[in-house]
């Protein structure tokens, strides 16, 4: 079982301070919420621990290892040359011109394919281009890919967006399939199926991370109206 | 890396080509080597930044994927000045000589 710690992060835009003093664990097993109204800074939140947005003062806690925060652009970036966490962005990342069989042999060897090639639903995506398929056949694919890749950890932005309940329904099947050797997080703004998946929830307000416990502190922390 | 290599390589050679039009092939060659790379990565980031999280996940810093794609045009480059140089010997052989 691997734990990841995230501790004493704080993210400043010039006077403005996104990230104040944030700390969580996450282990293996475990799936976390993170909720947060647009702007509160969930994505730079996730970029940061990948190590792709510097921080102004933080630190990343391995098991024992211990790997500061990146403060500045010039710092290495050990997160990813070490391969401790896997990171889906908002946009889609994979080359558009370019058709599915041809891309997966960029990530995956030999066998390791047939993780991809025989998901569901794949034999009509695999044969086509990814600007042929549909946002959310996009999104199931490159869920698919980052989960079956071997870090312990994956941090996930926005997986359901603008994806038809037919692949939400695979991805949840498959991110319950990875939570035995993964730690997750997910954010999202389509609440309930994040609210689903998770076994702990945190929000993100007034740059903060707190813990939350019932659906009615979404609304508390105004991030949902009352008569939900 | 391969796929990053030839995105980057393909719009350093689209420099070299424009080069060659303002300088003598060796110059442009000489450009392509040394900065045909940092500016080809400067037009992947423009158009195709995206794609570099693609990378990330595998473990690729930009860095490292910068440093390799730089060093392998970099030892290329004097490859096909060689090239450039022998291609030249052998049109000069045959071509008729004035008095």
């Amino acid at each position: 079982m691997a734990l990841l710690q995230v501790i004493n992060l704080h993210k400043n835009y010039g006077e403005r301070k996104l990230l104040n003093s944030c700390s969580f664990k996450l282990q293996t097993g475990e799936i976390i919420g993170v909720f947060g109204r647009n702007g509160a800074g969930k994505s730079t939140f996730l970029k940061i621990l990948f190590g792709t947005i510097t921080a102004q003062e933080g630190c990343i806690k391995f098991n024992e290892s211990r790997f500061p925060l990146r403060r500045t652009c010039w710092d290495k970036n050990t997160i990813i040359s070490k391969g401790l966490i896997g990171y889906l962005p908002q946009f889609s990342f994979l080359p558009k011109a370019v058709r599915v069989w041809d891309i997966i042999p960029n990530y995956f060897n030999g066998e390791e394919q047939n993780l991809i090639f025989t998901a569901p639903r794949m034999a009509d995506i695999a044969k086509r281009k990814v600007n042929e398929l549909s946002l959310g056949q996009r999104r199931y694919l490159e869920v698919l890919i980052l989960g079956n890749l071997k870090h312990p950890f994956l941090l996930l932005d926005e997986p359901f967006s603008m994806v038809e309940p037919l692949f939400k329904e695979l991805i949840h099947e498959f991110l319950l399939s990875l939570k035995e050797k993964k730690g997750i997080i997910i954010t999202d703004h389509y609440y309930q199926d994040v609210w689903k998946l998770s076994d702990r929830k945190l929000i993100l307000h007034t740059g903060k991370l707190i813990p939350i416990e019932n659906i009615s502190d979404l609304v508390k922390h105004n991030y949902i109206l009352g008569d939900f | 890396m391969w796929r990053f290599y030839k995105d980057v390589t393909s719009y350093a050679l689209l420099i070299l080509v424009i080069t060659l039009f303002f300088g003598n092939s060796i110059i442009a060659i000489v450009f392509f080597g040394i900065l045909g790379t940092p500016i080809g990565f400067l037009a992947y980031n423009y158009f195709q930044k995206d794609e570099l999280y693609g990378y990330y996940n595998l473990g690729y810093t930009k860095a490292k994927l910068l440093a390799k794609c730089w060093l392998i045009n970099f030892i290329l480059s004097p490859l096909l000045i060689l090239i450039v140089l022998l291609i030249s010997k052998f049109l000069s052989i045959g071509a008729p000589t004035s008095y």
